[in-house]
């Protein structure tokens, strides 16, 4: 049975926390999660369970016209919500404001705005499907007995997690769910998803029939909603980026110690999709970024223009074992990290103003 | 994964501080054990008294700097315990009044005392001696002895333990004003040691996060925090009775008048803290960086409104605060008195970022019900875990109090070894 559905996602759940680049001040009183725009109960596009190819190709344009309203409404919220603090109870942090935040955004400002948010929700639906696509082959692949099969597999599905991240650490079950490391879970909790799998399939495979089948149509289950619960992501440019922001800091704290893949040892997988994550995200908010801090975002650019250089001179992601690469070379990608999240943290508060929208608020949770 | 909830989270009590009325003199003896003699000044800086109800560096006005050593005993047998046991305590004896150990003085011979903390002075050293678990298994003849309270701690969510640099037979916690003569006293202890007990960890630590006294400004953390704000004070004699404290209704009698040191060493994500946006550091702690406040509050000390609700009806302390989580009244009502330090280790080998943290200590009358539920909350609904991680831990039981005639053994082993 799916331990994750839709309701289960929302930022409601009492042990969730604070995502980074949040001020949330949790969730009200008696407010539960808004569900999506449905596409009806039977629309949840389960991918082919044989193992179809992995959908790409062109990002699907929304299609719900309850979304596009959301979003004009939002955008209207979020114009008249010009230097809004980001917290309601704490004063704004004390950089400057831009000079775009003391007047009306101007159409390009409230245009790119609008594109920031919209590339961002098309980027989160997109990497759901992939990802449930990607489980429902590894669950097929399982049951086939095809191990090589199962094993390229759960690397695609990390890797299109890892995209999907910065919008599911809201939710904790979920997160431990579909994520959890060995070492994340709390004692009698039961450990399960996308690394309970890779512990069945690499030390040798000796469980892989036996433990890993019913954990792989566990994580199927749970990953099929995704695409639904995932839909509606609005969030500010600011909060956009500091998903980006978010991202690295993973990165540097997870796959580059060889702490994310502790069975595979192949943490370039993650290091390679992490940072795919952030290109995509920060390609999203780029056109706002260079009017409102023209500067800040060409070091930005050009920081994460020097990671993407330093993760590829890792070699193939998933392909190359972490005692493989030097030290040497592990530092390097993490001090580009360290420099890219910081030229974006940087320009992060430059998208405040005209795009910090407290309309956004709860619809930024999902 | 990394963490399973989002990225951020901190550690640290709160509580209602207690009102300290009393003057430094008073501090001074409380804070000491207030019993034994008064203390003595050689060169720079006040001694504590050794002897008392309690050990020294647990309600003493928390010092600035720290040594911590924990040690894997290799005697013989419980006399082989014993002697290194009595070994030690004649030389802390020394060592906190800013003497060097005695010795030979012979030229030819290496000194007894290694001489780093010649003309530092005391400096207000203390050393706190604590047994763990191991020192009960089949060893010493001591697993009769093993008190309840001494449960090994169980895992916690998200630790990252370093076996190596966690647990311990032994722990020494030296706390002074001068990191030098802090070090100098582990540093001759271990010495003292050798072909007794080996070292398993040694942490340095430097500047106290947290007040154990009124007469103390609250210290800020590597996170640039005001710490320790609700800690409990040496001041409040009944708080240490009911949280520190081992009672009489321990299952251990040679207990009483003891208490429980949990360590943890927590490394700080620091890099990711330092580019948080300063109102998300506020809201992840629960309090206004400059002022210390708790938000919605004008000043450090201000009480702490959990159920205050700001702009949109949401919570003013958010849901996963540091303070909200730390908060005995999302405890149970229990509290710890902490006394940890910051430490900075250099680099990490891996990424090249900094390697540095708290240090984190507390006393308590029972891990098992205080540290123990405490941190399974923090572990759970911290919003400040997302920039930590606990990378050592370990449990020691420490003994009460010596007299005149007393040895860091006497209360476990009794006065006539009879174990």
């Amino acid at each position: 049975m799916s331990a994750i559905t839709p309701d289960k996602l929302p930022a409601g759940d009492p042990s969730s926390v604070p995502r980074a680049g949040c001020t949330d001040r949790g969730t009200p009183a008696g407010q539960v999660y808004d569900s999506p725009v449905h596409r009806g109960a039977n629309n949840e596009r389960r991918p082919d369970p044989a193992g179809g190819a992995r959908p790409a190709g062109p990002v699907r344009r929304p299609t719900s016209s309850g979304l596009r309203c959301l979003l004009a409404v939002a955008a209207v919220a979020l114009l008249a919500a010009c230097g809004t603090a980001r917290s309601s109870s704490s004063p704004p942090p004390s950089r400057p404001t831009t000079a775009a935040s003391a007047s009306t955004p101007s159409p390009a400002v409230q245009a790119a705005t609008l594109s920031a948010t919209d590339g961002y929700r098309r980027f989160v639906e997109t990497a759901s499907e992939r990802f449930a696509a990607d489980t429902a082959r590894l669950e097929a692949d399982i049951a086939a007995g095809d191990l090589d099969g199962a094993r390229s597999d759960e690397l695609v599905a990390q890797g299109d997690y890892d995209a999907l991240r910065s919008q599911l650490t809201w939710n904790a079950s979920a997160t431990l769910a579909l994520d959890a490391r060995s070492t994340d879970v709390a004692p009698g909790t039961p450990f399960t998803g996308l690394h309970r799998i890779e512990q069945g399939l690499w030390p040798g495979g000796t469980d892989w029939a036996a433990g890993t089948a019913p954990a792989s149509a566990t994580l199927a289950d749970d990953a099929a909603p995704l695409p639904v619960a995932l839909q509606r992501v609005v969030q500010t440019p600011q909060q956009i980026l500091q998903t980006a922001v978010d991202e690295l800091g993973w990165i540097d704290a997870s796959p580059v110690p060889g702490l994310e893949e502790a069975y595979s040892h192949l943490d370039t997988v993650d290091v390679a999709a992490g940072v795919d994550t952030v290109t995509s995200v920060v390609g999203s908010v780029t056109a706002l970024g260079e009017l409102l801090a023209p500067t800040e975002t060409a070091v930005a650019l050009g920081r994460l223009a020097t990671l993407t250089a330093d993760v590829a001179a890792l070699g193939p992601p998933g392909m190359v074992p972490d005692d493989a690469i030097s030290p040497a070379a592990w530092r390097t990608v993490a001090q580009q990290v360290d420099a890219t999240a910081a030229a974006l943290s940087t320009l992060d508060a430059d998208l405040s103003g005209p795009a910090t929208g407290a309309a956004f608020g709860s619809y930024g949770r999902y | 994964m990394g963490r399973p909830l989002s990225r951020r989270q901190l550690l640290a009590g709160t509580g209602l501080a207690s009102v300290g009325l009393a003057a430094a003199a008073t501090v001074g003896g409380v804070a000491a054990g207030a019993a034994g003699a008064a203390g003595s000044t050689i060169g720079g800086g006040q001694s504590v008294p050794f002897t008392g109800p309690h050990q020294a560096g647990i309600a003493t006005v928390a010092q600035d700097q720290l040594a911590f050593a924990t040690y894997d005993v290799t005697a013989a047998g419980a006399d082989g315990l014993a002697g290194l046991l009595a070994t030690w305590t004649a030389a802390a004896r020394q060592l906190v009044t800013g003497r060097p150990l005695d010795g030979s003085t012979d030229p030819a011979a290496p000194a007894a005392d290694t001489g780093e903390a010649a003309g530092l002075g005391p400096s207000r050293l203390t050393l706190t001696v604590g047994f763990g678990p191991g020192l009960f298994d089949d060893r010493f003849g001591l697993a009769g002895r093993r008190p309840a309270a001494l449960a090994d701690l169980p895992a916690f969510a998200g630790d990252q333990l370093d076996p190596a640099a966690s647990g311990g037979d032994l722990c020494v916690q030296a706390c002074a004003d001068d990191a030098q003569v802090a070090f100098h006293a582990v540093h001759n202890l271990t010495r003292l040691a050798l072909g007794s007990a080996t070292l398993r960890s040694l942490q340095l630590g430097f500047g106290r996060t947290s007040s154990t006294s009124s007469d103390q400004s609250t210290p800020r953390n590597l996170l640039g925090f005001k710490d320790g704000t609700d800690n409990l004070l040496a001041q409040d004699t009944a708080g240490f009775d009911h949280f520190v404290w081992v009672g009489d209704d321990t299952d251990q009698p040679w207990m009483v008048g003891g208490t429980y040191l949990v360590a943890r060493r927590i490394r700080a994500r620091i890099e990711q803290w330092d580019r948080t946006p300063l109102a998300d550091q506020e809201a992840v702690i629960g309090r206004s960086k400059a002022s210390g406040a708790p938000l919605g509050g004008t000043h450090e000390h201000d009480p702490v409104d959990l159920d205050a609700l700001g702009t949109g009806g949401y919570p003013v302390i958010p849901a996963g605060a540091h303070i909200r989580q730390a908060a005995p009244s999302t405890n149970g009502g229990q509290r710890i008195l902490r006394r940890g330090y910051s430490f900075s280790d250099g680099l990490d080998p891996v990424t090249g970022e900094l390697d540095v943290g708290l240090f984190f200590l507390c006393f308590q009358r029972d891990p098992r019900t205080q540290f123990v539920p405490i941190q399974r909350q923090l572990a759970s609904s911290d919003s400040l875990t997302q920039y930590v991680v606990h990378t050592a831990s370990a449990l020691f039981a420490c003994p009460p109090g010596l007299g005149n005639d007393d040895d860091w053994g006497t209360a476990l082993l009794g006065d006539g070894r009879a174990y």
